[in-house]
């Protein structure tokens, strides 16, 4: 039963973390960089390496934070980090409502405007497969901010599953969190274009900021009642 | 050859000369202002932007250029004896003009760079 628990709260981690945007608005850049430019073979391939170079961020960091909590902790994470996690996960909901979006009619995000030309030029300037892989780190990177929290709850989770179950749990999560970027090259394969996507996102903006914070509120809610207060 | 040049982030209208650039393609280059780091409004570089969306839209390369060809007539036509334009003016009007012949192409030209 403790492992199931465990296993449903990485699964919800993962579906926040994939209500993150910043991951499909640098992949629908690197779409449009490269289909102006390369054949759409080309442009499948380098998409491809962009959405394994965010997955194995993903994983790195996620393999990385178990190991700090585990050298840290000795284990999973004590009660009373718990609480500070469930606060911090809570707050970050309205951080998502008010921060995450710029007032503009688009899909503009919070990074700073600086950094969002240099994603922009690199999308421009991918022309292989290693720059792609490369420009896919660095997205997942840059969503850090707002994912470490999910993180840290996923890699909570991680370390009390029993130990081969670890490495799926794990597999599971960057599966989850990644899916919005494998379902988005899966739908361009499938002859929708950018314009189809960008429009929804924009459509949709709104409700998918909703969903966002209330994923943060949910999480919070489920490590509240299911990590915090059992034992009280 | 009447071009734009710009001014820290106006457009300005000036003379210039044209010559072929590293790339192979033909930029408008003013000297005066390309001192102060701006860059110049060129109808080969406004082609090349229409068409380059066309093939991020699978669209068929004759029609883009043909539509490439008309707006960057329209354009101009729009510039007319104006002594200075903005940069966002000049993509307001071109997406006006391509949503003519084709809304999707309009979109995704109106949109670059406010993806994230």
């Amino acid at each position: 039963m403790n492992d199931l628990l465990d296993l449903f709260i990485i699964a919800l981690a993962g579906l926040v973390h994939a209500t993150l945007q910043l991951g499909i608005s640098a992949l629908l850049l690197l779409y449009h960089a490269s289909l102006g430019k390369n054949v759409k073979r080309k442009t499948r391939e380098l998409v491809r390496d962009f959405n394994l170079g965010i997955s194995l961020f993903i994983a790195l960091l996620l393999a990385s934070t178990c190991f700090v909590t585990l050298v840290i902790f000795g284990g999973a994470l004590p009660k009373s980090a718990l609480v500070i996690l469930v606060g911090l996960i809570a707050a970050m909901a309205f951080g998502i409502w008010f921060l995450y979006y710029r007032k503009s009619t688009g899909t503009e995000l919070w990074v700073p405007r600086s950094f969002a030309r240099f994603i922009t030029e690199r999308a421009d300037k991918t022309d292989d497969g290693v720059e792609a892989f490369s420009l896919g780190m660095l997205i997942a990177c840059a969503e850090v901010p707002f994912a470490m929290l999910l993180i840290i709850t996923a890699a909570n989770s991680v370390l009390n599953l029993p130990q081969p179950v670890q490495l799926l749990a794990i597999a599971v999560y960057v599966l989850i969190a990644t899916m919005p970027m494998w379902l988005a090259q899966l739908l361009i394969n499938n002859g929708k274009t950018i314009v189809d996507i960008q429009r929804w996102r924009v459509k949709n903006k709104q409700f998918l900021k909703v969903i966002s914070g209330v994923g943060f509120i949910t999480l919070a809610i489920f490590l509240l009642a299911f990590k915090v207060m059992t034992d009280f | 050859m009447s071009v734009l040049g710009k001014s820290k982030n106006k457009l300005v209208k000036s003379k210039s000369e044209t010559r072929i650039g590293r790339s192979g393609l033909a930029k408008s280059i003013d000297r005066k202002k390309v001192k102060v780091g701006g860059k110049v409004f060129s109808r080969l570089r406004l082609k090349r932007d229409i068409m380059r969306e066309g093939r991020v839209l699978n669209r068929h390369t004759g029609a883009v250029e043909m539509i490439a060809e008309r707006v960057c007539d329209e354009v101009e036509k729009w510039i007319g004896d104006r002594p200075e334009i903005t940069e966002a003016d000049l993509n307001r009007v071109t997406a006006a003009r391509i949503r003519k012949y084709d809304v999707d192409l309009a979109y995704v030209y109106r949109n670059r760079g406010k993806i994230i």
